[in-house]
């Protein structure tokens, strides 16, 4: 096993690194000029020489290519991620914020999406082919249809416009200072975003765990269980969910590296200040060190939640031998 | 199927319960919607119109104001006494004392030293290599020197005492009609900003002593910016989180250049959805939305009782941009045959329905100048659409004839699906390249337009969509582009006025190539009235309206811009928000004393 974590540690590094490669080449092949679009419109010809001159020195832009990307690289390791030309302060501190408001939404997200999908997803195949499975299979059809956005504007304008019952977005205020009605606000704010994203999310978790309780239904031994007499929520749940855990755990995991991805659309739409919606203004405004960085974050995210899935895998199905 | 809808339903009732748990707004607070800030706080670092709201409020005590009507008056409040001299070499001092009653909203007092040390500080090269920019002592005797680092002290300027400095303007600058924004500053906490600092004063000027203003310059543009808890407006910075400022009452605050203090207690401006904004603050979660120039918002919040709208005429238009020096718009004759292209009254209808107006050269609605001459501006061509005045106009080009270069180019032969082009001599096409930014629906418009009525002129007309990072680098920094990559001739973008209304740096051609004339204007008539508007003294205002006057009707017909719109601006708000009378000068942050709740 140790063996086996260590090779994919080193095979890993020329993945990380071609991955580094190619997002430096993506930026500088895209067009625009970031320093220009952090100065002063106001300044005069031979004042904005001078400032965009200071600039670009101060951003590392004077350097050639490969010194850009060592210094850039180098600065990574050492937790520097340099600076954003939107927010015109460190990439670091202009992401600090977004990504602990993400989390925070995609904790709720998970919760009630494993809330929901477990159970009905077990239900579904327990009572497969009948009502109960079909009426949830054309919901899932149809929240699997609909974009995003769609569902977070259909929310807004029902929930928050017509019935006026929550705020169609923002973030809450700290203003009264940070007592329990602070709190509570929190959950007023974040549940039409959080909704939307339960929504958007239901069907495909649904869908996967109803076929892996299927997979486990079939299995020999549920009918041995079943011959044996045990009684029937036993069968379920002592002996087909605790095998149908086994393909769902992936889904576990990557819920859990999940946290840290903003959803773009609908953070926006809720003008919820999570790091999806950062991340679509920095590539508005080209605000490139802080769109390479989260790119970089996230491919770093993926490749560790794959490498965690694999080595769960063997550790929670004693059949599967790491090698 | 019964649990799961039962858990949903709890789920739903949960949320119902969150309802009106949030904090109560009173009438104390006034809660501002805007698109986002970016928390820049302190000026020098980017222009966000959002962060600027907020430091109009937490900044004052300038040694000018500029009044709701657009006038730059000396701040009373502020100034005790202003006396200006000229020297034998003609540079103009102006000294001023200042009350010895200011204060910083941490109590202590504001001294001249502070107002030294705001001149010092933004004006330093260290400044600049810190990331800012800025324009602050410019004008002034020695800025040059100091701005690059020749020299460490600002010769022009010097503290007399506590409550009396005085500055410099280099002869070379005047006279000039604004010449008081040379002498507009206001004062920085220096015992904040750089603690231990002082300021040295000898015969070749001043200087901030006492500090490393390298160190000291970036530690301010690393943090303190974000976060500016100390000053003297009329409202304290308290926090900036998620996307929400928060500010409150300066008890120290002496008042505004006419006296008014704030009656707000807190006033929170916070990042709303654009597309949901008005619907805030008909539901009431926010107080106000301002600046709203879509029809149909506007039409909403006025069928709310409860809403009350208030509009005033934007100091600035939007308009087909055209480079001078480039291509067929090089020729007078092309621009106004491009304005006669196009049904102005349209774009307007369509684009901001109908809540604008029309403008026929570089004016707003709200100029004092416009109003002294409204009559003769009026009268300038207004220009609509006319297929045949603009065919008369090209007849008078090189691009008068057919594919052939020698067979005279027929207007009535011209069709919609441009088959028949005009052609100059060489056959070469009349080709006008158009770039307009993505998502926009004057883009739309102009394309829907110009693609309809250039070919019936003989004009092929092609429109390229980009972003906003595209359009500066083709319009702004078009002379840096290489050989070949030039390729765009018009433009559709917005411009804005300031109150020091000075047109030399955008069409003298002493800024041909550069981004300040990015029309790249080059007529001596033009360089005349805009350099002679300028050389005036500050008092000579009935002959700056004079040649103002002249400057219009130079620029309506050297036509660098074809002027498409100017915005009806609509601040919509709650009918408890009381005493927003904003105006084309004055946004609601700039009369924020004037405002309250009920």
């Amino acid at each position: 096993m140790l063996r086996y974590i260590i090779r994919r540690i080193l095979s890993l590094i020329p993945v990380i690194i071609l991955i580094t490669i190619m997002l430096f080449a993506l930026l500088k092949m895209m067009p625009g000029d970031p320093v220009r679009m952090m100065l002063n419109p106001g300044l005069k010809a031979e004042h904005y020489q001078a400032a965009y001159e200071a600039m670009k020195i101060k951003l590392g832009l004077d350097k050639s290519y490969p010194e850009q990307y060592l210094r850039w690289i180098g600065n990574t390791l050492q937790g520097e991620l340099g600076w954003s030309t939107l927010h015109n302060r460190p990439v670091k501190d202009a992401i600090k914020e977004p990504l602990k408001n993400t989390i925070i939404l995609n904790i709720f997200v998970i919760i009630l999406e494993l809330a929901i999908t477990l159970p009905v997803g077990i239900k579904m195949a327990v009572k497969r082919g009948k009502f109960y499975d079909n009426a949830w299979q054309v919901f899932s059809l149809i929240t699997y249809s609909m974009p995003s956005f769609f569902v977070a504007l259909t929310l807004i304008f029902t929930i928050a416009i017509r019935l006026r019952l929550l705020p169609p977005g923002g973030m809450p205020l700290t203003v009264y200072g940070k007592d329990l009605a602070y709190y509570l606000s929190w959950l007023k704010y974040m549940a039409l975003p959080v909704l939307t994203l339960t929504i958007i999310s239901l069907a495909g978790t649904i869908r996967y765990v109803r076929n892996a309780m299927i997979d486990a239904l079939n299995q020999d031994y549920i009918r041995t269980a079943r011959s044996k007499g045990l009684a029937e929520k036993v069968v379920i749940y002592s002996h087909a969910f605790r095998n149908a855990l086994i393909p769902i755990s992936t889904i576990v995991i990557g819920a859990i590296f999940s946290l840290f991805y903003g959803s773009a659309i609908t953070e926006t739409v809720f003008a919820w200040n999570g790091i999806g919606h950062v991340l679509v203004k920095a590539l508005n405004n080209r605000d490139f060190m802080l769109v390479i960085s989260m790119n970089l974050f996230f491919a770093m995210l993926s490749i560790v939640a794959n490498f965690v899935a694999d080595i769960t895998y063997g550790l929670v199905d004693p059949r599967i031998k790491l090698e | 199927m019964r649990k799961s809808l039962l858990l949903l339903l709890s789920v739903a009732l949960v949320l119902v319960a969150l309802v009106g748990c949030g904090p109560k707004v009173d009438t104390k607070t006034l809660i501002v919607g805007s698109p986002e800030l970016s928390g820049n706080f302190i000026p020098g670092f980017g222009n966000n119109a959002y962060d600027v709201w907020v430091r109009n409020m937490i900044l004052g005590h300038s040694t000018y104001a500029t009044t709701p009507a657009g006038e730059i008056v000396l701040d009373e409040t502020v100034v005790k006494n202003l006396t200006t001299e000229v020297d034998d070499a003609g540079n103009k001092t102006y000294t001023f004392t200042i009350h010895d009653d200011l204060k910083w909203n941490d109590g202590s007092p504001i001294t001249a030293a502070d107002y030294v040390f705001y001149i010092l500080w933004y004006a330093s090269p260290q400044w600049v290599e810190a990331g800012a920019s800025s324009t602050v002592g410019e004008g002034l005797v020695g800025y040059r020197a100091y701005y690059s680092g020749q020299v460490d002290r600002f010769k022009g300027v010097k503290l007399i005492d506590d409550y009396t400095f005085s500055v410099t303007i280099d002869a070379a600058e005047l006279p000039y009609f604004y010449e008081t924004v040379y002498a507009s500053f206001m004062p920085l906490p220096m015992a904040v900003w750089a603690p231990g600092a002082t300021i040295d004063q000898n015969e070749d000027g001043a200087k901030i002593a006492g500090i490393d203003l390298k160190e000291a310059t970036a530690a301010i543009a690393a943090g303190y910016r974000f976060a500016p808890t100390v000053s003297c407006g009329p409202f304290k910075f308290v926090s900036y989180e998620n996307n929400a400022v928060t500010l409150v009452k300066n008890e120290h605050f002496k008042g505004t250049y006419d006296g008014k203090k704030p009656k707000l207690e807190t006033v929170i401006i916070r990042s709303v959805n654009q597309a949901t904004d008005v619907d805030q603050v008909i539901n009431g979660e926010i107080d106000m939305v301002t600046g709203v120039i879509q029809g149909e918002k506007i039409e909403k919040a006025k069928a709310d009782k409860n809403t009350v709208t208030h509009w005033y005429a934007r100091n600035g238009f939007g308009g087909f941009f055209m480079h001078c020096d480039f291509g067929p718009t090089a020729v007078k004759e092309v621009r106004h045959a491009l304005a006669y292209l196009m049904d102005r009254d349209e774009i307007i209808k369509n684009v901001l329905g109908g809540y604008g107006s029309v403008t026929n050269g570089h004016y707003g609605l709200a100029q004092w100048m416009y109003q002294e001459n409204k009559a003769e501006i009026d009268a300038l061509p207004h220009f609509s659409r006319d297929i045949a005045k603009a065919n008369e106009l090209l007849d008078q080009t090189e691009w008068r004839f057919e594919a052939d270069g020698v067979t005279p180019f027929d207007p009535s032969k011209a069709n919609a699906e441009g088959t028949y082009i005009r052609h100059n001599s060489k056959g070469e096409k009349l080709v006008i390249n158009h770039f307009g930014t993505e998502d926009n629906t004057v883009t739309d418009n102009v394309e829907l337009q110009l693609k309809a009525n250039a070919p019936l002129a003989g004009i092929e007309f092609t429109l390229t969509r980009g972003d906003f990072d595209a359009l500066l680098s083709h319009y702004y920094y078009a002379y840096e582009l290489p050989e070949g990559e030039r390729k765009y001739h018009t433009f559709n973008l917005a411009s804005n006025f300031s109150v020091a209304y000075d047109p030399y740096y955008s069409f003298h051609s002493d800024w041909l190539g550069t981004w300040m004339n990015a029309n790249q204007v080059n007529d001596p008539e033009i360089d005349r009235l805009t350099k002679a508007m300028r050389s005036l003294e500050p008092t000579q205002r009935e002959e700056y309206s004079k040649l103002w006057l002249e400057f219009q009707k130079a620029y309506a017909d050297y036509l660098p811009t074809i002027p498409l719109y100017s915005n009806q601006y609509y601040d919509i708000f709650s009918k408890h928000v009381k005493g927003m009378n904003t105006t084309p000068f004055a946004d609601w942050s700039d009369i924020i004393c004037d405002i309250y709740k009920e």
